[in-house]
């Protein structure tokens, strides 16, 4: 019966300034069951104006980035109109701040297989424990997490921190 | 809770502990784990608190009076001299009469100075109290005379018992006494305030003397705490630019092999295997010679080069007589760093990166030029963390003499580091392999 389901479909923006990082990420991304639409940006301008232009689900965002940091990214577009953000980071020293400003979860370069497997926990984190191969749950997790409301309707339960 | 967890766990990397520094407290002179006293002390200051306190105070009493009977015993044995060399030119046959009163009166000078040093110590003549102190010297200095004239009067009579009509004069106590007050008590007043000024001055010089080396010594723990400070500072400055770039080089390195780029990645790892081998041999220098660094240098860049695709071109002269000079221990990556990511990096055509160094006077010059446009937002400071700790670094290093410039008004970026040129010590060390480079 599963297996009849369609892949779920969502887009990802891959934000970094090198090409082999850039690359790296979206093979990784390749290799989930989903339909990911990704784009790719190599600075922070070009992140801002894909974020507002192709509304993707989620963003890997380089933290640091000439001109532009991935923190200025976001500000640049708004905390509240940005899609969920995880930080791609060489180290995790910017984890609090990533955390402050509502990321969903940040990745260590060299980014390993774990980035695939982030991101499901950050699925599941967002909709409750419920897997992300189905197309519900999926369309839950193209909902903002800062944009949605607890409610007995939804299985979404956002995080304790959160609500601080 | 959750969230808080990865919060809490998120420690952050590169950064390097600074331990805690105990400034050792200035320490008296200490020698073999007792505390040393010099003769001055030993001689004049028995009663005074700073004096030695690993020896009973008894023990430091009677030395001192062993030192000063000792002292009055030569005084006494020159008296004693005149008296015999007298009797044996009168011809009078007992030479050795008055020894007994000699001996007397040198242990009684003895114990005495020691009474002017309890004095002095007790009232000691400050500036503060002088007229005060002074005073009571002088009140002290009379019974002094009267006492001691008292005490030689006494035993005086005694022994001059029977010696015959030349000391009739001794026969009675207070009439001893009162010959001795006139002829001997401005001798006693002349020897206390003597033996007090001396002590006093003997007092102010050891006071003065200490003061100087708790000064020094305070001076050398601050020069030494300083020195610690610095050189954690630098290693910490150090290990912030080093941990950046290896992750990123390491996740370029994976995204070579994701993408089938096999042999590049060989490449890449190679040098960059070269270039942690180079700089973990000198992981403890905070300055190598420029011959050194730039070989680091060409490294790097050959590492960036393929990070970005090949899409730089590197260019790095020197004068020779440079080679040799002290710079620090990769100071150039940051700014290498910079001049590849603004300036090369955002750029889909590429660019150049040229590096020269020249020296200038006393000054050695290394600049890093980039063929990209420069940072158009935001300050030339703001260009990175790197070039922000390589100034602290350049600071610490060489005060107001490291500079780094940076300019960004031309096309491109140019940053200058400026630093005194000083031949690195150990300029022979030999030359790193880029076998890697050159292949």
């Amino acid at each position: 019966m599963k297996s009849l389901e369609k892949p779920p479909r969502w887009s990802a923006l891959i934000v970094d300034d090198e090409p082999f990082a850039r690359a790296s990420l979206r093979t990784l991304l390749e290799r989930e069951p989903d339909e990911i639409t990704i784009f790719e940006a190599r600075n922070g301008h070009e992140a801002a104006s894909l974020i507002r232009g192709e509304r993707p689900d989620v963003v890997f965002l380089d933290v640091q980035m000439p001109e532009m940091t991935g923190f200025d990214v976001v500000r640049q577009v708004g905390v509240t109109a940005m899609p969920d953000v995880i930080f791609v980071t060489a180290h995790d020293r910017f984890a609090i701040q990533a955390f402050e400003i509502n990321a969903l979860d940040y990745l260590l370069k060299p980014v390993s297989e774990s980035a695939s497997r982030k991101l499901s926990n950050a699925h599941a984190r967002i909709c409750g424990g419920a897997a992300m191969t189905t197309s519900a749950s999926c369309r839950c997790c193209r909902l903002s997490l800062r944009r949605r409301k607890p409610s007995r309707a939804s299985p979404c339960v956002p995080p304790a921190r959160r609500d601080s | 809770m959750r969230v808080g967890s990865a919060a809490d766990a998120a420690r952050p990397a590169g950064y390097v502990t600074i331990p805690f520094l105990r400034a050792p407290y200035p320490q008296p002179r200490v020698a073999n784990g007792a505390r040393v006293t010099t003769f001055a002390q030993e001689a004049f200051l028995p009663f005074d608190s700073n004096g030695s306190r690993n020896r009973p105070r008894i023990m430091q009493i009677l030395r001192t009076f062993a030192i000063w009977l000792a002292f009055w015993s030569l005084v006494g044995l020159m008296f004693m001299g005149q008296d015999v060399t007298r009797r044996l030119f009168f011809g009078d046959p007992r030479l050795w009469q008055e020894a007994g009163f000699w001996m007397m009166r040198v242990v009684l000078s003895a114990a005495l100075t020691l009474v002017i040093f309890w004095l002095g110590s007790v009232f000691p003549l400050e500036k503060r109290v002088w007229a005060r102190r002074v005073s009571l010297h002088v009140f002290f200095s009379l019974c002094f005379g009267v006492v001691r004239t008292g005490l030689e009067a006494a035993v005086y009579s005694h022994l001059s018992a029977g010696w015959g009509p030349d000391y009739a004069w001794t026969q009675s106590p207070v009439h001893t006494f009162t010959v001795l007050m006139i002829f001997g008590f401005h001798q006693a007043l002349i020897a206390y305030w003597f033996i007090l000024v001396l002590h006093t001055a003997v007092r102010y010089y050891e006071k003065f003397q200490e003061r100087s080396e708790a000064a020094l010594r305070l001076e050398l723990n601050a020069a030494e705490l300083r020195a610690q400070v610095t050189k954690a500072q630098l290693g910490a400055l150090k290990m912030q630019l080093q941990p950046h770039f290896l992750f990123n080089t390491l996740n370029a390195i994976m995204g070579m092999v994701r993408t089938g780029e096999v042999r590049q990645a060989e490449r890449a790892l190679s040098r960059f295997s070269d270039l942690l081998r180079a700089v973990l041999d000198d992981m403890d220098a905070q300055e190598v010679t420029l011959e050194r660094e730039l070989a680091y240098l060409r490294l790097y860049l050959s590492i960036e080069q393929m990070r970005f695709s090949d899409r730089l071109v590197v260019r790095i002269e020197a004068d020779p007589d440079v080679l040799d000079a002290a710079v620090p221990h990769m100071g150039l990556q940051p700014v290498a760093e910079n001049a590849v990511r603004h300036g090369i990096g955002c750029h889909v055509a590429g660019g150049s990166i040229d590096v020269r160094a020249s020296r200038i006077g006393t000054r050695l010059h290394i600049t890093v030029q980039d063929s990209g446009e420069g940072p158009r937002t935001g300050s030339p400071a703001g260009r990175g963390l790197g070039l922000s700790n390589l100034r602290s670094r350049l600071t610490q290093l060489h005060g107001e003499e490291g500079e780094l410039r940076i300019d960004c008004t031309g096309s491109g970026a140019v940053v200058e580091m400026i630093l005194p040129y000083r031949r690195h010590v150990a300029a022979a060390q030999e030359t790193l392999s880029l076998d890697s480079v050159d292949s």
